[in-house]
């Protein structure tokens, strides 16, 4: 049977968190027994399959132009705004796309800076 | 993503009031609180849990110094609305008890025994995948939160002890009961609570 303090070990070694020294005194103890390497092996598989149920989407486009829309830019800011917001609603999920569309804008408009004049 | 000088530089534009700065935060850190929605199965009520964060953000982005990252405030407040979003669904039990006290934590380690079972692996991805989520929304919300700042943020120990206002050592042995109660889950599913 493998002591609770091992397993605790494992799991922290699985997670890169042991110093080198206590790394290099499991790993040790990993080659000669075989009942702690297995629990190391299902701790890992454990944590792969909460990995698996990470969502890599990105949140609905919807939702991120309402979080953005709780900063108004000011009346000078507004031509660039709606271009950025056509470029999204044509087809780009992608906000950081909208962003540097914007910022495309303003440098092809000779701006050094994304800040519009006030 | 932005790296930290870049965050802080962007933080401060949006405290002046720049919109262009508000909308890369917005932008670049909406993955977090996206991600920890999903882990909670937040479902129908994800886009108003969504935009409750977003106006928290917004609403104290003032008090935001740069002490700590960014990313790490922004976590707090998303755990935090999900707290309050269980509490009121009472869909967990309570914080503090789930874990127990930091004098309990020597004791755990002599009480904890046992070889891990091997419940998760015979499963197939997709009912791998219902089946851990499953555990993982019957854990305490303590447990849960550990789990998934690690597991799915990939955060370091040192990081999610600042979230969760825990010393390495702490996050290490929690860490560790929560993938012991989730293996244990896995291996004796419960009814789902309502």
């Amino acid at each position: 049977m493998t002591h609770a303090h091992d397993l605790a070990l494992l799991s922290a070694y699985l997670d890169g968190e042991l110093g080198v020294d206590a790394a290099q005194a499991l790993e040790a103890r990993l080659r000669q027994e075989p009942a702690l390497e297995a629990n190391l092996a299902r701790l890992r598989r454990t944590r792969e399959a909460v990995r698996e149920t990470a969502s890599r989407e990105a949140p609905p486009l919807a939702w991120t132009l309402k979080a953005m829309a709780l900063v108004q830019p000011r009346p000078a800011q507004r031509p660039g705004w709606l271009l950025a917001g056509l470029v999204a609603g044509l087809g780009s999920r992608r906000a950081d796309v909208v962003g540097h569309s914007l910022q495309g804008v303003l440098r092809a408009r000779g701006r050094r800076k994304v800040r519009l004049a006030r | 993503m932005t790296n930290a000088t870049d965050t802080a530089a962007l933080v401060r534009a949006a405290q002046a009031g720049e919109a262009w700065a508000w909308y890369r935060l917005v932008d670049a850190h909406q993955g977090i609180v996206f991600g920890l929605l999903q882990a909670w199965n937040a479902g129908a009520e994800g886009e108003d849990l969504f935009q409750e964060v977003f106006l928290k953000v917004h609403k104290y982005l003032h008090t935001w110094r740069g002490e700590a990252a960014f990313s790490t405030w922004l976590y707090q407040i998303t755990l935090n609305t999900l707290r309050t979003w269980a509490a009121r669904r009472k869909q967990a039990p309570l914080l503090e008890a789930d874990l127990g006290s930091e004098e309990d934590e020597a004791g755990f380690m002599d009480q904890a025994p046992a070889d891990l079972p091997d419940p998760v692996l015979a499963l197939e991805a997709e009912a791998r995948r219902r089946a851990v989520r499953e555990a993982l929304g019957q854990l305490p919300p303590l447990q849960r939160e550990i789990l998934v700042l690690r597991d799915i943020q990939e955060l370091s120990y040192d990081d999610i002890g600042q979230i969760l206002h825990l010393e390495p050592g702490t996050v290490k042995s929690r860490l560790f009961r929560a993938r012991q109660a989730l293996i244990a889950r896995l291996g004796h599913p419960q009814a789902t609570q309502p």
